[in-house]
């Protein structure tokens, strides 16, 4: 038949003219041509899809490396600013500006508040502090956002400012209508006694304490509580303090923290005095400490940062260091004052420190006009700027939304800034390494993004997440290589065909349930359930094998002609009710052992035994349900490659006498190992971008813990989590593309091992 | 266990994942009495010529409230539809910003750096409204005796810093003062995720503004906190009073160490005894010195209205007094 066939094909193809044929021919070569377009333009697409997807990862990420840029936006000097009262310009102490750093605010010694325009530098509005009367300002204390003042004066008093500037919207344009609201004044220091330096902590209308350093070498405290009572009248409780001189060297700096409970005073031979203050009693002083390195050297300024609880202290050899309370059991007050880091070093004495209101930055002036931009948490030296060689910075301070600055220097240039500084907290380090953060008893790797306030501080470690996933990755590899190798290796080997025609397909509809439907069985089926029955767990990873082997050793012993009844490769359906039969027991037996080997509560004897927490939703849940994920994937491609060993040598080999499981360990098994290896490999890099299993069936805690009974969460599952509440373009957002970046570079490594050695072992294997 | 016990177990416990599909379903109201709405709020007025759809992106404490204001609010307006999502206050800024919604419920105030890349955007601050009051509540299982914890108590169980000055770390409920077979338990706890506006608050108040312990367990809504309490003997978890149900129980707080104890119950809100009461804010978009668009200007009246307030009290919140709502409806008309 098929001869005639050929025949007549090859007849009617003679009869095809010679055009038609050629016709033919460019038909076919066209129709090639197209297929080989169509073919490479689809992997080329491939190609450039992902690296167009890994560019966009990228350009997300790179800002977060970028260094902060500060630019000059425009300037002037005091002498244009004020021409008819030069004397005003001269002795300008403080400054400050509007949030939209439209409008300044510079402040004189004898008490004048003007009001200056920073894009035209004209003058707006002038205001006398009625309270500065007759007094000179010496020293000035600021708030974060520069709009709240408290002046000392040389007579010893110290007067509240309140700074507005009360941006207005009319017909979509910005007016201001600044303001100044001044009034409280307090007796810090004895009238004849000039004010050098002023701290304050809390609220003129509740609590608040003020501390002053007077030319007299004195440290004054004056404490003042407001009661409130249901019916709104306050009862106003002050008390004043003098510090005992207790300090070598003079006072050169003080400092109150956001709890209003501690104070620190820096002197001139560089040391660093805490005092514990109370509402109800006099100052307690807990210790000292030296702040200073090298010799000589005398603290110039103390400053906390953002939240009241970093304190930044510059000294005169031009060294910064920032400092925090570290718990200590040994210390009197049980905390202690702790160095944490060191931050870039000027070369000349550092003068001032303006912290930023918003995140752990600060600025830092020195006496040769040089100014940096630092930030605490990730201990980055982000940007330099000077307002020019070898003259001092008289005074500065931050724009409230960190974006600005405003410099005098002491040659009376008024210069303002632009600063572009997006991602501070991002640094290697902070990503990867052990971070000191503010309130930790040790450095520590910690994934904690968001809090509740401005003064949070982001700890953006990425090292628990990686954690994680590795975590997750190895209890599902755990579960699910040996099921699924040793699964595939019994079907394609010792199973009947019929029935591995059967099994094979069933295995892959496993495969088939959405990852969401197992994440919500896992958490919320399993995992309750799982609690429960630990110990019969245990219990079983004794009994089947052993009732396993039990069954094999009967059957062995049963008389030939009973098993022959049976077809080969069917018998192993008579475990299917033995082992059934052990779960079943062991589950019956999940109380005794409770009770025997565990006191009678399994969570609470691993947590006084072995100090493990126990979590409802826990590694061993992932690794069961994302082990049933990816059982499927490794079980098809190694029974493929099992099923894949040429006959021939599984023939030689029973034919010489080996038998079926020698033949399956000694040559199956080594000459599928590439496909083996390669199905592990897919299986690992579904499990390390998983995502919705361990959404759902972990608790997400950020943990570095290895026990099984404890939860994790991965690099996939933190994107998932957090990527609707990171603003677009923020640290978050970015740090989360990283993230991402991670993931891609893991399987990417991952993958391109996997492919290397499978094709290293193929090419062994193929002499065979 | 015996095998009938299982299996009606099992029932059970399908029919409270069932309910968990169902988180709309309504809370059981706490057994206190019932707070009142101030009579002098007014009745809402219907105006005609409103239609169209709404927006509402923020708050999971929310959820619940928005779509029962959303709900009532169409019975007036049967062309209005509003569609609530609520994945955690702080999806609400982005959403704001982006204009995918016009409401933004919060559970909290919104940070500094959220105002800015609002005011990035569009020149001006957003507006933040205050809806309701709510007791955050700490949440213990149903049969736990513990009978109230000062909020240093909370703050030494639930983070790892400490903040507000407990002497050492609670890890199991014996250092609470339980005792029998409670004593040796380990503390297993449960918190909302990092969106959550709660999770902020709660950190912000009754953590000092200290760090959450690497072990609170982050729930991605305020019903999973409650749920996990109720099916977890040794829980224990924070959320909005709103979601409270049989299975747990609002514990008694008090601000100080030997402070008196409050319940979280309108009472003690509005005297200022129970520690973490807050607003629950709407925040909009409100360009100064114009007006708002009708069907958002009607929908905010609504929720002012002695209708929209009930609801709130059915939601199992507390109802604002008479002066708030007079403030915020002025910020509404006015041009500010």
């Amino acid at each position: 038949m098929q001869i005639e066939l050929g025949e007549k094909a090859v007849t009617s193809q003679r009869r095809l003219s010679d055009r038609e044929s050629r016709v033919r021919l460019m038909k076919r070569k066209l129709y090639d041509r197209i297929a080989r377009w169509v073919v490479a333009g689809g992997g080329f697409t491939i190609i450039a899809s992902i690296l167009a997807i890994l560019l966009f990862i990228l350009m997300e990420i790179a800002p977060l490396f970028r260094p902060a840029e500060v630019t000059e936006v425009n300037r002037s000097t005091v002498t244009a600013l004020f021409t008819d009262t030069p004397e005003i310009g001269a002795d300008i102490v403080a400054l400050s500006i509007d949030e939209n750093r439209e409008v300044a605010c510079l402040l004189s010694a004898g008490g004048v508040v003007q009001f200056i325009s920073l894009k035209t530098w004209q003058l707006l509005e002038s205001h006398l502090l009625p309270e500065i009367r007759g007094q000179k300002i010496t020293s000035v204390w600021q708030s974060f956002k520069s709009d709240r003042f408290v002046l000392g004066t040389d007579h010893g008093l110290a007067v509240q400012l309140h700074i507005g500037y009360n941006a207005r919207f009319f017909e979509g344009q910005r007016s201001y209508r600044p303001a100044i609201n001044s009034g409280s004044t307090w007796p810090v220091a004895p009238s004849n006694e000039r004010l050098t330096d002023v701290a304050f902590s809390g609220d003129p209308e509740e609590s608040m304490i003020i501390a002053g350093i007077s030319d007299k070498g004195r440290v004054h405290i004056f404490q003042q509580t407001k009661e409130a009572s249901l019916f709104g009248e306050a009862e106003v409780d002050s008390a004043h303090y003098q510090l005992e001189q207790i300090w070598t060297g003079k006072p050169a700096a003080v400092a109150i923290d956001g709890t209003m409970r501690n104070l620190y005073m820096g002197s001139t031979d560089g040391k660093i005095y805490h005092w514990l203050l109370s509402p109800a009693a006099a100052p307690e002083f807990v210790t000292t400490t030296k702040a200073v390195s090298g010799d000589g050297g005398g603290i110039t300024d103390l400053q906390f940062l953002l939240g009241g609880r970093t304190l930044i202290a510059a000294d005169s050899n031009g060294g910064i260091g920032a400092w925090f309370l570290v718990r200590d059991s040994i210390g009197p007050a049980g905390w202690r004052l702790t160095k944490i880091r060191d931050l870039q070093t000027h070369v000349g004495s550092v003068v001032k420190l303006a912290p930023s209101a918003r995140g752990k930055g600060f600025i830092s002036a020195d006496a040769d006009g040089n100014l940096f931009l630092h930030h605490s948490t990730s201990g980055r030296f982000l940007a330099e700027f000077s307002t020019g060689a070898g003259i001092p910075v008289k005074a500065l301070s931050f724009a409230p939304k960190a974006n600005g600055a405003l410099t005098l220097a002491a040659d009376g240039k008024l210069t303002h800034w632009n600063v572009d500084n997006p991602h501070p907290e991002a640094s290697v380090k902070s990503f990867f390494g052990k971070v000191w953060y503010e309130g930790y008893e040790e450095p520590e790797y910690v994934w904690q993004s968001t809090g509740g306030t401005d003064e949070f501080e982001p700890k953006l470690s990425l090292v628990p997440l990686l954690f994680g996933s590795l975590k997750g990755t190895l209890y599902a590899l755990v579960i699910a290589v040996p099921l699924a190798i040793f699964g595939a290796l019994f079907t394609s080997q010792f199973m009947h065909p019929g029935l591995r025609n059967k099994i094979k397909p069933t295995v892959e509809i496993m495969a088939a349930l959405p990852s969401v439907v197992l994440g919500f069985l896992g958490g919320l089926w399993l995992a309750p359930r799982i609690e429960i029955i630990i110990p019969a767990l245990l219990l079983m990873a004794v009994v089947l094998p052993l009732l396993t082997l039990l069954v094999s050793a009967l059957w062995k012993a049963l008389p030939g002609r009973y098993r022959s009844n049976v077809r080969p490769g069917v018998e192993s359906l008579v475990l299917v009710p033995v082992l059934l039969f052990g779960i079943w027991l062991s589950l019956q037996l999940n109380g005794f052992m409770e009770t025997m080997l565990f006191a009678g509560d399994f969570r609470v004897w691993l947590y006084e035994q072995a100090g493990m927490s126990f979590d409802q939703r826990n590694a061993l849940v992932v690794g069961l349900v994302m082990g049933f994920a990816i059982i499927p994937l490794i079980y098809t491609i190694s029974e493929d490659a099992f099923s894949n060993v040429p006959g021939n040598l599984v023939s030689g080999s029973l034919a010489l006498g080996a038998t079926r499981w020698q033949t399956a360990l000694k040559v199956v098994v080594p000459t599928a190992a590439a496909g083996i290896f390669s199905a592990v490999m897919i299986g690992l890099g579904r499990a390390v971008g998983e995502t919705m299993i361990v959404l759902m069936a972990t608790g997400n805690t950020p943990i570095m813990d290895w026990n099984i009974f404890n939860g994790f969460r991965t690099l996939s599952a933190n994107i998932a989590v957090e990527i609707p509440e990171a603003p677009l373009g923020g640290t978050l957002y970015r740090v989360l593309f990283l993230a991402a970046m991670l993931l891609f570079v893991i399987t990417f490594v991952v993958n391109t091992a996997a492919e290397l050695v499978r094709q290293r072992l193929r090419r062994q294997f193929q002499k065979l | 266990m015996s095998k009938r016990n299982f299996l009606a177990e099992t029932v059970n416990r399908l029919m409270l994942a069932c309910s968990l599909l169902f988180l709309l379903a309504p809370a059981i109201a706490p057994a206190q009495q019932k707070p009142v709405v101030d009579s002098k709020i007014a009745v809402y007025q219907k105006v005609s010529g409103i239609s169209g759809s709404l927006n509402s992106i923020g708050s999971d404490t929310m959820n619940n409230l928005m779509t029962y204001w959303g709900e009532a609010f169409a019975k007036y307006y049967p062309n209005i539809q509003l569609q609530v999502e609520g994945k955690g206050s702080s999806t609400a800024p982005p959403a704001l910003i982006a204009g995918t919604a016009q409401f933004g419920p919060m559970s909290r105030k919104m940070k500094a750096t959220e105002v800015d890349g609002f005011e990035k955007a569009f020149g001006y601050k957003p507006t933040a409204l205050r809806t309701s009051l709510d007791a955050l509540a700490v949440y213990v299982n149903k049969d736990n005796p513990v009978s109230g914890l000062s909020l240093l108590q909370v703050d030494a169980i639930f983070a790892k810093t400490r903040s507000g000055g407990y002497e050492k770390d609670i890890k199991a409920w014996g250092e609470l003062g339980l005792g029998g077979d409670w004593a040796n338990k380990p503390i297993s706890l449960y918190g909302r995720n990092s969106a959550s506006g709660t999770y902020g608050y709660f950190k912000k108040h009754a953590l000092f503004k200290g760090d959450y312990k690497d072990t609170v367990k982050e729930q991605p809504g305020s019903a999973s906190v409650v749920q996990g309490v109720a099916k977890d003997r040794y829980g224990i978890g924070y959320s909005g009073i709103g979601y409270i149900t049989s299975g747990v129980r609002a514990v008694p707080l008090s601000k100080k160490a030997d402070g008196e104890l409050a319940t979280a119950s309108m009472e003690n809100v509005m005297k200022g005894k129970y520690p973490l009461a807050r607003f629950l804010y709407l925040y909009i978009n409100k360009e100064p010195g114009k007006p708002l668009s009708p069907l958002v200007r009607e929908f905010l009246r609504f929720v002012f209205s002695k209708e929209g307030q009930e609801i709130v009290v059915k939601d199992g919140y507390l109802p604002l007094p008479f002066k708030v709502v007079q403030e915020e409806l002025a910020r509404l008309e006015g041009t500010n």
